[in-house]
């Protein structure tokens, strides 16, 4: 039987959680083991890839697996090299919503147009947590955060769809309230051929739990409430773009083919 | 592919072309002035040896790809200048403290900024060994022909395998773009990556200080982290032990080394009074200035560091007699600080920044003015 | 030592001709050769040079210094570099192209290239036209080692326009 101890004794290392009590972080890392483990997946296939910020902490350490922790927004460029060195590794990016979107939203949306066979998962938290809550390309208009006393000036990005836009195989958002959805989104992500994107809405009772004056239980029944499949937005949930096109590791290797024949 | 004989070549397709002798088999880069023709040359040649080339987003991607690769066991190089090189620096660093061997080429413009994209250039000599915060130790080689372009890449990866660390082929415009003969030898001696075959096996070194190095994929369960990092790879942010014995073997490791990654080139040191030390581009004009000084009679000697980092610190220490030491070079800085340093009193400056390298003549007067 | 500037407007084919002379010193005859180029980054204009320089001795000047041949290929070109075409031993000039030149030099060879060029398929190869005439000129290279160059180089579509317009150039 697939129990919690199982689960944490064949993909957890054991090692004090370095995140806050209900962080949705934990739970990020239980769905990715859970996806990994339906998959049957050996261990020694999975390269987990990540930069800077508290999610980055999800796979490296606590993930056991290869895990190579990066500078600060380039975890999908690493990746992309890992991938063409090694097509056999299954390669998969945790990254921060200001990780991946803002440093390195370049590398997210080249990812995303070639189609480089890597799955993201962007933990989306709405701030900059690691460095104490300032505002990120994910924090909503008016929002106050440290770094907007005044409020938000600026706006969300809504960054599934940006990535869907770019030309990603898979896309998919949900919230640490949706664990089942996610975990099927995960395993949908790493037998996807192509770019595949994975959105987790996840709660930081430290810092966005203090804008929105809500505790970790409060913030999930928020999502619960807030976040569905027929919302408009950010607010929406589901997966949104699900198909097969050639994938760059493929066409990497048809082009030796052709070049050596 | 690349047989072995002679070629009518420019210095960047010699580098290319090195790279594939050494194994290469990643090149992730962005185009730039005057190092594009390399990124060319690897598009066309790495999928003839069933490699891979990926022009990437800019040259954060492109340092950082390669890192990734090179985790994955495959050799791995990019190429880039001036504004191309400074967006790599923090990469540069991330390689130095995970021990990742990577070759970067930075074929040198003018600077700062923008500069002059076409011209050569040589203040890069600070920045290809300090460019990263922190302290660390990486290799910068100085090549001064089409040759050496091809024999300093090989080398590069080299010393890469062998040391895990990044490794700077610091080249210019001049060599980068000039056409000369190159001859491929028939053998060349290539040092391939020692492999940790355990979990344990990766986070123990013996007295050369580096440890083998695990591969991703192979069972391992490896943490590599950019933070600072216990032997096994658990990062460990707060001990002030771990921090200390972790940087000091990373710059341990090169300064213990340093006899065999030194290298140099001299003539006329015996008995010099007056010593050119230059290197790259300049080191040619100025080896011809000191040949005709010396048939002028004047005691003039030349030394050119092909190693820039480290320096061959050593032996310039032993050079006595010397009265006066010049240094001409294409930067108002340059090489200056390092080579001032060790001759402290009789150093004198002779830069040039006009985008064109220095000429025999214009040497051999400096030789004979700081005779006067 | 021979020092030779081939210079030219971006898109006339300096840096191919340079290479082809450079070429046939290095590979075909085996004397010593550096060649350098200078053009500005962007590609469609500006004045472009390749410079060679040829030894049987090791080269340690990568710099021209005193020119035994300068081969001027543009009017702007010519003007820029014009103190060192009177220091020249030879001045080899495309008449098509230059045609404002000072009468006190006594040093050039006009010869109307892109007219030639033209007539054998396109004036884009008045610059093999140009190298043709430089080896009759200096006697610098026979020219059957100029051809052989050319056949190592050059790609089979542009090959027999190619060797025709250099021999149109040597037998002028
Ligand atoms: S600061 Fe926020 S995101 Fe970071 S560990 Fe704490 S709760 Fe989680």
């Amino acid at each position: 039987m697939i129990t919690a101890n199982y689960i944490k004794n064949e993909y957890i290392r054991r090692m004090p959680s370095a995140f806050c009590p209900g962080c949705g972080d934990g739970q990020i890392l239980n769905a990715i083991a859970r996806a990994i483990d339906h998959l049957k997946l050996p261990r020694n296939e999975i390269a987990a890839v990540s930069g800077i910020g508290c999610s980055a902490w999800i796979p490296s350490p606590y993930l056991r697996v290869d895990s190579l922790h990066t500078t600060h927004g380039r975890p999908i460029a690493f990746a992309t090299g890992l991938k063409v060195a090694n097509p056999k590794l299954k390669v998969l990016v945790v990254s921060g919503d200001g990780d991946c979107t803002g440093i390195g939203g370049n590398h997210l949306l080249h990812a995303a147009r070639s189609n480089v066979g890597i799955t993201v998962i962007m933990v989306n938290n709405g701030v900059y947590a690691m460095t104490g809550g300032q505002v990120a390309p994910t924090t909503e208009h008016e929002y106050k955060t440290v770094t907007t006393p005044y409020g938000n000036p600026a706006f969300a990005l809504n960054v599934s769809e940006v990535v869907a836009a770019a030309g990603a195989s898979y896309v998919a958002r949900w919230t640490t309230w949706h664990m089942n959805q996610l975990i099927r989104s995960i395993e949908k992500g790493l037998t996807k051929k192509g770019f595949s994107f994975i959105e987790v809405i996840s709660q930081c009772p430290t810092y966005e739990g203090r804008i929105l004056n809500m505790d970790h239980i409060q913030m999930l029944h928020w999502f619960r409430d807030k976040f569905k499949t027929d919302e408009k937005g950010v607010f929406r949930i589901g997966e949104f773009v699900d198909i097969e096109k050639p994938e760059l590791t493929d066409e990497l290797q048809k082009i030796i083919e052709k070049v050596r024949k | 592919m690349i047989e072995p004989g002679e070629y009518f070549v420019e210095g960047d397709l010699a580098a290319a072309y090195g790279a594939i002798k050494a194994g290469c088999k990643f090149f992730a880069g962005y185009p730039i002035t005057p190092a594009s023709e390399i990124t060319q040359a690897m598009a066309e040649l790495l999928p003839q040896v069933g490699g891979k080339f990926l022009q990437m987003e800019d040259e954060l991607a492109s340092i950082s790809a390669i890192i990734g690769a090179s985790w994955a066991g495959i050799k791995s190089m990019t190429a880039t200048s001036g504004p191309g090189f400074s967006l790599m620096q923090e990469n540069i660093g991330y390689a130095a403290m995970t021990e990742t061997p990577i070759v970067v080429i930075d074929v040198q413009r003018a600077g700062p900024s923008i500069g002059q994209a076409t011209r050569a250039a040589q203040g890069d000599v600070m920045q290809s060994r300090f460019g990263s915060h922190g302290d660390y130790e990486n290799i910068v080689l100085s090549p001064n022909s089409v040759q050496e372009m091809f024999e300093f890449t090989v080398k590069s990866f080299n010393l890469a395998e062998r040391y895990r660390v990044p490794v700077i082929l610091l080249s210019d415009a001049e060599i980068g773009h000039m056409m000369e003969r190159l001859v491929v030898p028939e053998s060349i001696n290539i040092i391939e990556r020692k492999y940790a075959k355990t979990f344990d096996e990766a986070t123990k070194y013996g007295d050369d200080l580096v440890p083998p190095m695990g591969r991703f994929g192979d069972g391992l369960e490896l943490m590599v982290t950019g933070s600072t990092h216990k032997p096994d790879g658990t990062r460990d942010t707060g001990s002030p032990e771990i921090q200390s014995s972790l940087v000091t073997r990373l710059v341990e490791k090169i300064n213990k080394n340093r006899k065999d990654i030194e290298d140099w080139e001299e003539m006329f040191t015996e008995d010099a009074e007056i010593l050119v030390i230059s290197y790259g581009a300049t080191s040619r004009p100025a080896k011809g200035a000191v040949i005709k000084a010396r048939e002028k009679g004047i005691k003039a000697g030349y030394f050119r560091p092909k190693v820039l980092w480290p320096a061959p610190e050593n032996r310039m220490s032993k050079l006595k007699n010397i009265k006066k030491v010049i240094l001409p070079e294409m930067s108002l800085r340059g090489y200056s600080m390092e080579i001032e340093k060790m001759f402290p009193g009789k150093f004198v400056h002779f830069p040039k920044v006009t985008g064109n390298v220095h000429t025999v003549s214009e040497i051999l007067k400096k030789i004979e003015e700081e005779l006067r | 030592m021979i020092q030779i500037r081939i210079g030219g407007w971006a898109g006339q084919g300096v840096v191919l001709a340079g290479t082809i002379l450079s070429q046939t010193f290095s590979t075909v005859l085996k004397k010593n050769v550096v060649m350098t180029r200078s053009y500005t980054a962007a590609v469609r204009s500006g004045v472009t040079t390749s410079d060679i320089i040829v030894d049987d001795d090791y080269i340690y000047d990568l710099m021209i210094t005193e020119p035994n041949v300068m081969i001027i290929m543009y009017q702007k070109t010519f003007d820029r570099y014009i103190d060192l075409i009177k220091k020249s031993d030879h001045v080899i000039i495309d008449s098509t192209m230059v045609k404002n030149i000072p009468e006190e030099l006594k040093n050039i060879y006009k010869i109307n290239a892109s007219e030639i060029a033209e007539k054998i398929s396109n004036p884009r190869i008045s610059n093999m036209v140009l190298l043709g005439a430089y080896a009759k000129i200096t006697g610098h290279i026979p020219i059957e080692a100029l051809e052989k160059s050319v056949r190592m180089y050059v790609s089979k579509r542009f090959l027999d326009e190619d060797i025709k317009a250099i021999y149109a150039g040597y037998s002028l």
